[in-house]
């Protein structure tokens, strides 16, 4: 009687298991499947290997890089305002005005993003002009928002805002009395962030540097509209390959893909890795 | 002499009084409680010998050096918190050992003391647990091992067993009093809960609104209060009036019965109403009977309401002439208690009767 | 209570407080100021008006109406399916199978693994070709939107609702509804659902606006820029003041959606995005 109930009990998973199937396990096992498959059907590592061509690792060079430095500037970025909002004695008002902002900013992004970025710095922009008023010459600089530094500006609009929504509770969550036992114990203000605050913050910080790591790797609108063919992506030279512009070699397009997924799927094992570590102490 | 000294301390948030004219004076290895409802003032006095409150007038004097403007890290004060306040990412050895880590004592000195204090604690096996792997009790006794391994001139105790279950509160209690009195280490003790006070205390401060009702031991505390709130807090009472049957005398009937008062109400006229308190346990319950009883006690005769059996005692709700009255007695099992609805003679000494200031 | 604040603490608070308003601000009113210069030296709301009037050809209606309303109907699509498929699931699990709890913790993190893009490109190469040709027709290319979006939402909606439902005591209150005679569908929707009422508005409202202006997805599975994303884009090819208006026009929407969760979910600390890029 039992077995029989447990057995029926799982049929309640066969509507999630079909949409799982269908939306995500099947399309992306068929791009690992055929990125190893040739023209003829036989298997091959010859696509995985054409990913090692010095135009295609240039463009995971530059995604990883955007990645990374957005990730870890947001990071930062975010946290700091996390803990201003949360520890600094700002007024109520304050905190949640923040909050609302990020969570706009969070889920802004895309192509109006690429377009407000434009505006303010580009060429003719609005900071730009007002800058060259102040004696800056941007572009003379050598700036540029078309460029990958002008793309990580733009990317940082979303990431430290993403941060500041996840970190927040965690700021939070330290409790004061963390703060007065270090006191008492005889610990002053570097002790307790050095030995109690930073260390409890850590798994939320390594996760969350790792979400934004993703966020932006995976990103697509933002670049396509701001740097267009400029600035090459990895996800800009897979939108080429999809639309089938240059060279199109499918068997290719399909080790690019995984490509992408192979290095986001390290991202998490890193993560849950230090994770684990850094929080054996949770329940 | 004296080893900790809080002299007429005040503190306001805003225009609100939290404390106010508080004076303490503790002797090396005294053990006192703050005891008060809550909002009494009692934590703001602990958290400014902590030093997380600054006094906005007086002084604390310890071992003989004000130490009221000093910051709380230089006051070798410990405190337990009534939320454990366990730091989560070390293991209970790390927790223990964390004061002396920051006052630069050699690893393996640090590993003596931690040992001793597992000792002292009985939590020997315990020592590479997350605080996340123990119960209630057990990060209780961790956070009481964490504040005194630094040997800390004064322990601070804001409400350690409020959150933890009546059978473990009863039994870390005792064994708070035994660590404190085996270290010698005085202690200030922060707590709503009367009965704790009482056991734990050399002598127990009542607090209210921010000021002190009463100090001293807890025997004098439960047995001669000094107000009326004292009287209250500390115990159950019951109030009983009647009126004085001549001008300045001791004698007020009650009902139809009269009832002797052990001092005589100077100043207050006859016929005016009069109220005296009562502890439960001063009245003896007896069967009504007709023989005369001892003349130099009071008699009133109550009808049972309620009888609740608590094994070595027994509580009675009774009424006399419209007033409810708790009254307990030692459980007899020659003689089973009166029924409810049953008519009782209840004997009592006029030395209980404790009078009312000011009614 | 009072704690000891110190003004250095408070000073460099307001530092970074206003260096990152700054951030966040600066580019939307330099936007919004750009939206209002269509017309020479005075500000002006044309390029709004434009954007509202300008139409296709002589008898299709402008194509901001027709694109908005298309990717509001997907979010809305979305929604439906979204709810339909993962609030029994996660309800039946928390219920039933805790044992397949941490899969479905799997389930929602892959998403994070696979992005929009190698999504879209997944679905292209996966249900292009018979037997399941889905992008033959304009129906089955909008279930693999649906699908797709569901995809990139799922984390955020599993996790609002696997909070909501540790809230409540759900196996007492299911047992409670059994036992009075309830089945199951009117224990998920008179029971549970009202008790994830807060959970489940939030969730929808996120996913709407993420979903009315993605792009990827949307741009690759209807390469005629039928959706509202694709529409923005092409704007932004053609014209000079529209885009900036569009800008406006987006945020505000994404606005909406964050304050009416916020109504909604009032003290809650859940982190309110999902993310598709």
């Amino acid at each position: 009687m039992p077995s029989r109930r447990v057995s029926l009990a799982w049929v309640g998973l066969v509507p999630f298991l079909l949409f799982g199937l269908a939306f995500l396990i099947y399309p992306a096992s068929t791009i690992l499947a055929r990125s190893f498959i040739d023209k003829d059907g036989g298997l091959t590592l010859a696509n995985v290997f054409a990913v090692f061509e010095p135009s295609l690792l240039d463009a995971y060079g530059a995604s990883l890089q955007i990645s990374i430095v957005t990730a870890i500037g947001g990071a930062i970025m975010g946290s700091l305002l996390a803990w201003a909002v949360s520890m600094g004695g700002l007024p109520h008002s304050v905190r949640s005005v923040v909050v609302t902002v990020s969570s706009v900013a969070a889920n802004f992004g895309g192509i109006p993003l690429a377009f407000a970025f434009i505006t303010l710095l580009g060429r003719t922009g609005a900071l730009t002009k007002f800058l060259t008023v102040l004696g800056v010459d941007l572009y003379g600089l050598g700036f540029s928002i078309y460029s990958l530094q002008g793309l990580m500006l733009a990317y940082l609009y979303f990431q430290f805002p993403l941060m500041v929504l996840i970190m927040l509770p965690a700021f939070d969550g330290l409790k004061r009395e963390w703060r007065e036992a270090t006191a008492s114990l005889g610990g002053n203000v570097v002790d307790y962030w050095r030995h109690v605050g930073l260390p409890i913050l850590l798994p939320s910080f390594l996760g969350s540097t790792v979400l934004l790591f993703g966020n932006a790797f995976g990103a697509y609108a933002t670049a396509e509209a701001l740097t267009g063919s400029r600035v090459d992506i990895i996800t800009r030279v897979i939108s080429r390959q999809i639309r089938g512009d240059v060279l199109y070699n499918p068997g290719l397009s399909y080790a690019l893909a995984l490509g992408m997924v192979v290095i986001l799927v390290a991202a998490i094992s890193i993560y849950s890795l230090l994770q684990r570590r850094a929080s054996r102490w949770r329940q | 002499m004296d080893f900790l000294i809080l002299n007429d301390l005040r503190k306001l948030y805003g225009s609100a009084v939290a404390v106010e004219q508080f004076d303490l004076r503790m002797s090396r290895g005294e053990f006192v409680s703050f005891l008060g409802p809550s909002g009494s003032g009692k934590t703001t006095t602990m958290r400014m010998v902590a030093g997380f409150e600054n006094p906005d007038r007086g002084t604390i004097v310890l071992d003989g050096m004000d130490i009221t403007n000093l910051q709380p890290n230089k006051r070798k004060v410990g405190m337990v918190f009534q939320s454990y306040a366990l730091f989560p990412h070390l293991t209970v050895r790390d927790n223990i050992g964390f004061g002396l880590m920051l006052s630069k004592m050699p690893k393996a000195e640090i590993g003596k003391r931690v040992d001793e204090m597992l000792g002292l604690i009985q939590m020997t096996e315990l020592g590479q647990r997350f605080p996340s792997q123990l119960s209630g009790g057990q990060q209780q006794r961790v956070a009481l091992a964490r504040a005194i391994a630094p040997r800390p001139q004064v322990l601070l105790l804001d409400e350690p067993l409020s959150a933890l279950d009546a059978k473990i509160r009863v039994g870390l209690r005792a064994e708070i009093r035994a660590i404190q009195q085996a270290l010698g280490i005085t202690t200030i003790y922060v707590t709503h809960d009367q009965e704790e006070a009482m056991s734990l205390s050399d002598r127990v401060v009542v607090m209210s609104h921010g000021r002190v009702e009463q100090v001293g031991t807890p025997y004098a505390i439960y047995n001669t209060p000094a107000t009326t709130f004292v009287a209250g807090f500390v115990g159950t009472l019951n109030v009983l009036q009647g009126t004085l049957t001549q001008t300045g005398g001791d004698t007020l009937r009650i009902g139809s019965t009269n009832v002797r008062l052990a001092t005589k109400m100077e100043g207050r006229k006859a016929d005016s109403l009069i109220k005296f308190q009562l502890r439960p346990e001063a009245i003896t319950p007896h069967p009504v009977t007709d023989l005369p009883g001892n003349p130099a006690l009071n008699y009133l005769n109550a009808r049972v309401e309620g009888v609740t059996f608590l094994g070595a005692v027994v509580r009675m709700r009774v009424n006399v002439n419209d007033s409810p009255l708790s009254v307990d007695t030692f459980n007899n099992p020659r003689m089973p208690p009166p029924q409810k609805g049953d008519t009782v003679q209840l004997a009592f000494d006029p030395g209980a009767c404790m009078s009312v200031a000011a009614v | 209570m009072s704690s000891k604040n110190n003004p250095i603490t408070y000073w460099v608070a307001v530092a970074i407080v206003t260096i990152c308003a700054l951030y966040l601000i600066v580019p939307l009113l330099t936007q919004f100021d750009f939206s209002l210069r269509m017309k020479r030296d005075v500000l002006s709301l044309d390029a709004y008006v434009s954007v509202f009037t300008t139409k296709p050809n002589a008898v299709d209606p402008p194509k901001f109406y027709t694109s908005l309303l298309f990717s509001a109907g997907m979010a809305v699509l979305t929604i439906a399916f979204s709810l339909l498929v993962i609030v029994p699931t996660t309800f039946w699990v928390n219920y039933r199978l805790p044992k397949f709890k941490p899969v479905m913790d799997l389930f929602s993190v892959m998403p994070f693994a696979i992005p929009g893009i190698v999504l879209a490109f997944g679905y292209l190469r996966t249900y292009t070709s018979p037997p399941l040709a889905l992008t033959n027709t304009d129906a089955g290319t909008a279930f693999l939107l649906v699908g797709g979006y569901t995809v990139g939402v799922m984390p955020y909606v599993y996790r609002s609702v696997d909070t909501g439902l540790r809230a409540i005591d759900i196996r007492t209150l299911t047992e409670a509804a059994r036992s009075l005679g309830a089945g199951w569908a009117t224990v998920i929707w008179k029971v549970i659902m009202p008790n994830l009422r807060a959970a489940v508005i939030s969730a929808s409202l996120i996913t709407f606006a993420v979903a009315v202006g993605e792009y990827t997805l949307a741009n690759f599975l209807f390469p005629d820029e039928r959706a509202f994303g694709s529409y923005i884009a092409a704007i932004g090819r053609n014209r000079i003041f529209e885009p900036a208006a569009l800008t406006i026009i987006s945020y505000l929407l994404v606005w909406a959606c964050v304050l009416a969760v916020q109504r909604i979910g009032r003290g809650s600390t859940q982190t309110q995005t999902a993310v598709i890029r």
